[in-house]
């Protein structure tokens, strides 16, 4: 379906890309960025990965991904109520601010949610290319 | 008129308006919709816009701009994902269905 | 038809809205940004204000945004791959 020439392309930025976008996630409390921002160009990746390469059977891991990403988010709101008294509490201590460990639970929200959008957007884009090919 | 961020966002959110109400095609609705969001984050963007100020990352004593419409205006770009993402696979499952993407060849809907 | 009557409608609607305008662009910041700039570094601890917000501030937005996407999620498959011929 795809030629050499993009084939060989995607081989060079992928890594770039993942790197890109891990690298936005984590240093969201600092820099531009966050979890969505950084989780959408890790969707994006798997995109682009399913549209050179072919589907594989891989979206039951990514869908596996999410609920990890949801169930962490929900863990840390539910531990604060126990560590901090309320429900989303900023209960791990704050550090100096602007270095990588600072900011309490932030750094650790940003990773589940940037864990749970990539998980997200990859299957939304599965689950509309798998259908059109199918279709086909 | 002024050309700021404030009127064209505005601007924009109207035009998309008569073109979700005026329009008969679903594609041309649904980029009505994309067009609403995408003037809504202009409108609420510049609200924050403070005369020579940077982005809120604080460092050093600068003037910053207000970092509250920001954050919404992330959460509105998300949603508008998720709401466009279902209005096009509702158009598709249209199509099969129907042959047509005009609203109103669709009268035994 | 309805295209005119549709334009005609946005005009009046537009006409309404900007002729009570009374928006200043690049005036002063609020009450609630001088307390985000001022008490935000030292209450969150992370220097990126919209992050800290997001995160700390307004969790609450985040967790129903995560919601939705979930809902939407649920929503495509439930249409696309309902139907196993």
């Amino acid at each position: 379906m795809s030629s050499r020439i993009v084939e060989t392309a995607t081989n060079i930025v992928i890594p770039f890309m993942i790197l890109f976008g891990i690298y936005i996630i984590i240093n969201g409390h600092l820099t531009p960025g966050g979890g969505f921002q950084g989780g959408v160009i890790l969707g994006s990746c798997a995109l682009l990965i399913y549209m050179v390469f072919g589907i594989k059977k891989h979206v039951k891991y990514f869908s596996i991904f999410e609920n990890i990403g949801a169930l962490v988010f929900l863990f840390i709101g539910l531990s604060g109520i126990i560590l901090g008294g309320f429900l989303f509490s900023n209960f791990i201590a704050k550090g100096t601010p602007g270095t990588i460990i600072s900011g309490g639970t932030i750094p650790l929200i940003n990773i589940a949610i940037g864990l749970k959008v990539a998980a997200g957007f990859a299957i939304l884009f599965f689950i509309v290319l798998e259908y059109i090919e199918r279709r086909n | 008129m002024i050309l700021n961020g404030i009127n064209i966002g505005i601007l924009l959110i109207i035009i998309g308006l008569y073109g979700m109400v005026a329009k008969k095609h679903i594609f041309k609705i649904i980029f009505g919709l994309i067009i609403i969001s995408t003037g809504l984050v202009l409108f609420f963007v510049s609200l924050g816009y403070v005369d020579s100020g940077v982005a809120p990352i604080i460092s050093g004593n600068n003037i910053y701009v207000d970092p509250l419409p920001h954050t919404l205006m992330l959460t509105t770009i998300v949603v508008e994902v998720c709401t466009t993402s279902l209005a096009l696979v509702l158009a598709l499952k249209i199509y099969e269905k129907y042959k047509t993407l005009d609203i109103e060849m669709l009268e035994d809907l | 038809m309805k295209a005119k009557i549709g334009f005609i409608i946005v005009l009046i609607l537009g006409i309404l809205i900007f002729s009570n305008l009374k928006l200043k662009f690049g005036n002063d910041v609020g009450i609630t940004a001088e307390m985000y700039i001022e008490k935000g570094v030292s209450e969150t601890g992370a220097v990126n204000l919209v992050s800290s917000i997001l995160a700390d501030y307004r969790v609450y937005d985040t967790l129903g945004e995560t919601i939705i996407l979930f809902i939407a999620i649920l929503g495509v498959s439930m249409i696309l791959k309902g139907d196993k011929k």
